[in-house]
């Protein structure tokens, strides 16, 4: 059992120390909230007003905290470990990567602008667009 | 078409802003990039140059379509001018879209979010190098 710095790769980049159980990285349950924007409540994981319930929740308890790998499972995120280099990359809920494809619906994402400001999609609701893919290389 | 409430939003899949800032001289629309691959992902964007219609409800008209072919960043800055950007206009001004607006897009399978995360994982990996290098 080790503790150290980990980066972790969510909507956001956060390095919280965390506790590696051989491959599994245990995080503090206060810091999940600033790790994938998830609180631990009775009630289950919640967001703002929403919530999702949990239905294996001594499955995320750990003797040092929660495992995350559990808490972004019960949240349909999937997870990379990479437990040599202290790094971990968790992308979308599926329910959420699906609302593109099945509700047609365009999902709100979180990107940087030139200056190196975080912008949300979402600034530019009410105007039709085209969102171009581009890259540089 | 800037007064008809529409407007391009363009954004870069890279992780480095200076190697961005080049392409967006003298651009007039918003130049953004997709740093941590959000939307890359939640839009299931295998393939630039993509280009995805979004009405003012937030609705997906015209989902992820590749233009082979094509660079949709030279098109917009107004030096190739055809084709799609035609389509385009006929949306903005008339409210129709083409033909081939309603096709499906495939979710990204399993063993393309894997490879997602692998990506945010190796593109970490080697800005924490080259932050090293320097």
């Amino acid at each position: 059992m080790t503790v150290d710095t980990t980066t972790i790769l969510a909507e956001d980049v956060t390095t919280p120390a965390v506790t590696w159980d051989g491959d599994r990285p245990i995080v503090d349950p206060s810091h999940l909230g600033s790790i994938l924007g998830w609180d631990l409540k009775p009630e289950g994981l919640c967001r703002k007003d929403v919530c999702v319930p949990v239905h294996d929740r001594p499955g995320l308890n750990h003797a040092d905290g929660v495992d995350l790998c559990a808490v972004a499972d019960a949240l349909g995120q999937p997870v990379l470990v990479d437990a040599d280099a202290h790094l971990v990359a968790i992308g979308a809920a599926t329910a959420h990567r699906q609302q593109a494809m099945v509700d047609r619906l365009a999902p709100d994402a979180s990107v940087l602008d030139l200056q190196g400001n975080r912008r949300l999609l979402s600034e530019w609701s009410g105007t039709r667009r085209l969102l171009v893919a581009f890259s540089t290389w | 078409m800037a007064d008809e409430n529409f407007t391009v939003i363009a954004v870069a899949l890279d992780e480095n802003l200076a190697a961005v800032a080049p392409f967006a001289e003298n651009i007039t629309y918003p130049v953004l990039v997709d740093t941590e691959h959000q939307m890359s992902e939640l839009y299931a964007i295998t393939n630039v140059p993509t280009v995805v219609w979004i009405d003012e409800d937030d609705r997906i008209v015209r989902p992820n379509a590749m233009e082979p072919g094509s660079d949709m960043f030279t098109e917009f800055t107004g030096i190739k001018c055809e084709g799609h950007m035609e389509q385009v206009r006929t949306w903005i001004r008339n409210g129709v879209l083409p033909d081939d607006a309603d096709h499906e897009v495939q979710a990204l399978d399993p063993d393309e979010v894997t490879a997602h995360l692998h990506f945010r994982l190796a593109t970490h990996a080697r800005r924490g190098g080259l932050a090293d290098a320097a």
